[in-house]
């Protein structure tokens, strides 16, 4: 194991996941520091502040749009599908970066997940629940969204579980279910160091209720990881279902430039991609601002870029496979859709997803680049701006050159699609903030199993 | 602690997992069976160090995945295929590839929920309470200290040799933990809030039972105005929009009924008094624009099949003799318009066709406004008159073959209309290889296909009618042919065999 942190000695041996002169309790005090500070970074205020405004701003559009209905959106046809949708695939996508880094690397042994993980499993709920928000609301009359569920009702009438949007439905739901468990799950140790720890009467309430008794019994962590490890191994195929039954929603349609089989491993790939980037955006600020940078170290920062390249270069290869089959299949229509897409009314947004999806993730091929924090945290944040245009792509060009020539319609959104997005960003924040404060963003128990001194020296092993 | 009583156990602290490995092995093999590790986080191999038997937990979540597996199924089927069967475009109710998505994610969803309780149910968790909680040391088994605490219900356990042998496995300090005297009760804070909620949540109940069986007059109370109660103004009605406060208006001028449409009866129908027309109702006035709107109209509705130049050949036409020359397809080419056949007929009996189709081509009455039909055939005009400026002169006929000459006529009398010369058959037979080859009659008998049978053919296509074809299928639009016309033909269908 490598003693030292230097970076010229990674080649032969890998960083340790926790740097500096660290032992269990120091990485507690790290931890648990953060929010037992009496007051949060000034930067914090900042961010926090204007995330409640502009969740205050999605509060009044979200009342605005029900009082009045869905005209007040640039939502018409042939785009039906404008702003609302974009959004929903955009913040779904993001929401796959939790549960790939939580179940996919914890079951391919990825070490260096531990670090991330809580902070992305986070991000991956609050990342749902803006999702799922978009849905509800664009179906115009929110108050029957009950019927998507499958409840008795006196009109004797089922939803038609044929139809890929009711997968959909299915599937963010237990998406978010199962997410929501993992975390709490993951949670319930740490919260019980806060427990132990804390000093006020209402701390020790509600960190103590939520912390379920727990006392580090080695019998209940026998079970704990079993369970654990089970939920890893239900979540990884839901990961992957869940934007692939996304993609349905467009596959199954008879639409040019929707209906391909690409579809759903291209939306997987483009899902973790705009994750990943979203977990770098947030972790890079929130790393300096806690002081975690010896917990959130530049290898994982590394780990990150790496896989953001490899899907980045996924999605390329899905949109030249797209062009490729476009015109290899002979199709006049899809054809068209696809040469509208890049040189069409909405060029532009064709081209601003290819350069910030397929090229600007080239930097990460060196070293220098996947270690310098402002680059990457630049990149990231053009990548989360690629992976909107590329749903906004999707659906906005595929839609509004539709079969019947006459109802061509150039989509335009309005300032409540504008303003509704910025607010789904305030609620994200919002949550993320508050989680920054009040909850462990980092899995201490976890951090800890990783360290060189967790495990017995045996001389008889 | 001295007002305790009952002895919980006996807690050792360990500073390191090595120790803590080692003496967890030493309390296995002195046999104690109610005893714990406590430690931050799960030391690897500490469960073979305890011996801990493999928990049943995979099984269980098995199970209800099963569950979860078939509900999901069921739930579909009872659902779509039972209760209330979806019906679309005669497809299967039942199809389980389009519901295999939601069959896994309730297979998940159970498995998934059956892990997590299961694993907590198994813990005894939550408890909040424990006796351990009351030792202050014990406060890092979350942080960074290992204990194990032996339980003073094990029938091994004496508290004098349990110490001794933890200190012996190197143990930091052995602490005895006691049962509390009386468990402490909720905080009263937390207590008179659960009170208010309890008392609130009764307030809906009781408003519920007290209008419970009342009667209103008022209106039923709608929280949401689901689009039952709409602004709207009623016939009949009063008005303050108009200034006679009627709502019901007068019609715009120039309104006529349904059964007031077929006054221009020529217009509509190209007959006066049940005779075609011969020429434009004196409404149309044929203008240049008024026949480049026909050309357009022309192009868009009779072009596809006619073609664009009037001679039969649109791109139906094309595609249709493709595969008719696969032999996947049966097709009736559309008639040549151009040809004097069709340049003879009145402008009454085009419109006609036009308006209610004629063989297979259907009426364009519901597409295209009468005026418009008008216009197509004063397009039409225009086409059969270029015909007629192309046509050679008597003296350039009568200089060309017999063959040649009978090429034109095969075309002009639109015999091509139904007999092909490559072997297809259209609606009569083909015409390459007819000529003297044996044909069988209705009547069972079988004759040679000679240049008599031919010319009887021609001038009347009744007297003898192949096996299985239709009796009048075969008419002759226009005068008879003379016998000229028909040796000409007849040297032009020698010329394809």
């Amino acid at each position: 194991m490598a003693s030292s942190t230097s970076v010229d000695q990674l080649d032969i041996f890998p960083e340790e996941l926790v740097q500096g002169e660290n032992d269990f309790h120091s990485v507690t005090e790290m931890v648990c520091g953060v929010l037992e500070a009496p007051k949060p970074p000034k930067s914090w205020y900042i961010i926090f502040t204007t995330a409640v405004a502009l969740l205050g701003v999605l509060g009044a559009m979200i009342v605005y749009l029900i009082t009045t209905g869905v005209g007040v959106w640039g939502n018409n046809q042939p785009v039906a599908w404008g702003w609302p949708i974009v959004n929903f695939v955009f913040w779904v996508g993001i929401g796959h970066a939790g549960t790939l880094i939580s179940a996919v690397l914890f079951l391919f042994r990825q070490d260096w997940r531990t670090g991330i993980n809580r902070f992305s499993e986070a991000m991956t709920i609050f990342a749902v629940i803006c999702a799922g928000m978009f849905p509800a609301i664009h179906v115009g009359r929110i108050w029957v969204i009950w019927w998507v569920f499958p409840i008795p009702n006196q009109m004797s009438m089922w939803p038609n579980f044929r139809s890929p949007l009711l997968w959909d439905v299915f599937a963010v739901s237990t998406y978010f279910s199962v997410s929501l468990l993992f975390w709490y799950m993951g949670l319930v140790p740490d919260l019980a160091t806060v427990r132990d720890r804390a000093k006020t009467q209402a701390k020790k309430f509600w960190y103590g209720l939520f912390s379920l008794g727990w006392n580090g019994s080695n019998r209940h962590w026998h079970r704990y990881e079993r369970a654990y490890l089970i939920l890893a191994a239900l979540a990884t195929p839901l990961v992957l279902s869940v934007h692939s039954v996304v993609s349905f929603d467009f596959a199954t349609s008879q639409l040019p430039g929707w209906h391909t089989t690409i579809l759903p491993p291209y939306f997987v790939a483009g899902a973790i991609f705009s994750g990943f980037a979203m977990v770098l955006t947030l972790s890079i600020p929130a790393r300096k601002m806690f002081g975690l940078e010896e917990l959130i170290t530049l290898r994982h920062i590394d780990n990150m870029c790496k896989v953001i390249m490899a899907t980045g270069m996924m999605v390329g290869y899905a949109y030249s496979m797209e062009f490729f089959m476009a015109w290899y299949s002979g199709n006049a229509y899809e054809g068209f859709a696809f040469v509208n897409r890049a040189f069409g009314p909405y060029w532009w947004g064709y081209w601003i997803m290819i350069s910030c999806n397929v090229l600007s993730p080239q930097i990460f091929w060196w070293k220098k680049a996947r270690r310098n924090l402002p680059l990457v945290f630049i990149m990231s944040i053009f990548v989360n701006i690629g992976m909107w245009f590329e749903r906004f792509v999707i659906v906005v060009t595929s839609l509004n050159r539709d079969f019947l020539p006459s109802s061509w319609h150039y989509f335009s959104p309005t300032w409540v699609d504008v303003l509704t997005l910025m607010g789904s960003f305030g609620l994200f924040f919002t949550l993320f903030m508050l989680f920054c404060r009040y909850l462990p963003q980092i899995a201490i128990s976890e951090v800890k199993n990783v360290m060189p001194q967790a495990h017995p020296h045996l001389d008889d092993h | 602690m001295t007002a305790d009583k009952e002895l919980y156990g006996v807690v050792a602290e360990f500073t390191d997992v090595t120790t803590l490995y080692r003496a967890a092995e030493k309390v296995r093999d002195a046999g104690y069976k109610k005893w714990d590790c406590h430690t931050p986080f799960p030391v690897h191999g500490l469960d073979d160090a305890m011996g801990i038997r493999f928990t049943r937990l995979p099984w269980v979540v098995l199970i209800m995945g099963i569950t979860g597996l078939l509900s999901g199924m069921y739930l579909q089927y009872w659902t779509n295929a039972v209760d209330y069967a979806f019906d679309i475009s005669g497809k299967p109710v039942w199809s389980l590839p389009a519901n295999i998505p939601v069959i896994f994610e309730v297979t998940v969803l159970f498995s998934a929920f059956t892990a997590f309780f299961a694993m907590w149910i198994a813990n005894r968790l939550p408890r909040w309470y424990h006796p351990l909680f009351r030792s202050d040391r014990f406060a890092r088994a979350t942080d960074d200290r290992f204990f194990i605490a032996l339980h003073a219900k094990d029938k091994k356990f004496d508290l004098a040799a349990a110490t001794a042998l933890l200190k012996g496995a190197g143990a930091g300090e052995v602490e005895e933990v006691y049962e509390a005297n009386e468990p402490s009760g909720m905080p009263s804070v937390i207590k008179g809030n659960l009170w208010v909620v309890a008392c609130l949540m009764l307030i809906p109940p009781a408003m519920v039972y007290a209008s419970y069986g009342s009667t209103t007059t008022q209106p039923r109370v709608h929280l949401i105005p689901d689009m039952d109660k709409q602004d709207r103004f009623r016939a009949q009605g009063e008005t303050e929009l108009f200034e006679d406060g009627r709502m019901t208006r007068d019609q715009v001028a120039g309104t006529i009924g349904q059964d007031q449409r077929f006054i221009h009866a020529s217009l509509e129908t190209g007959k006066e008094n049940g005779e075609f027309v011969t020429s434009f109702p004196t409404q149309i006035e044929v203008t240049e624009a008024f026949i480049d709107r026909g050309q357009e109209r022309f192009e868009i509705y009779c072009g596809i099949c006619h073609g664009e130049d009037g001679k039969g050949s649109g791109v139906i036409h094309e595609r249709a003799m493709e595969l008719a020359n696969l032999g996947q397809a049966t097709w009736v080419p559309p008639t040549n318009v151009t040809v004097s056949l069709i340049a003879n007929q009145t402008d009454g009996m085009l419109f006609e066709t036009i308006s209610e189709g004629r063989r297979t081509m259907p009426g364009y009455a519901a597409q295209i406004p009468a005026e418009d039909r008008w216009a197509i055939i004063a397009y039409l005009r225009v086409l059969q008159e270029v015909e007629v400026m192309n046509a050679l002169s008597p003296e350039e006929m009568a200089a060309l073959g017999a063959a040649s000459r009978g090429e034109i006529l095969f075309t002009q009398k639109i015999c091509v209309g139904c007999h092909s010369l490559n072997g297809v058959a259209l609606v009569g037979p083909p015409l390459n290889g007819f000529l003297d080859s044996e044909i069988k009659l209705d009547t069972g008998e079988t004759i040679v296909a000679d240049a008599d049978y031919f010319k009887e053919s021609i001038l009347d296509p009744a007297a003898k009618i192949r096996e299985g074809a239709l009796k009048g299928l075969m008419v002759l639009a226009g005068d008879p042919l003379t016998d000229e016309e028909i040796s000409d033909l007849l040297e032009y269908i020698k010329t394809q065999n």
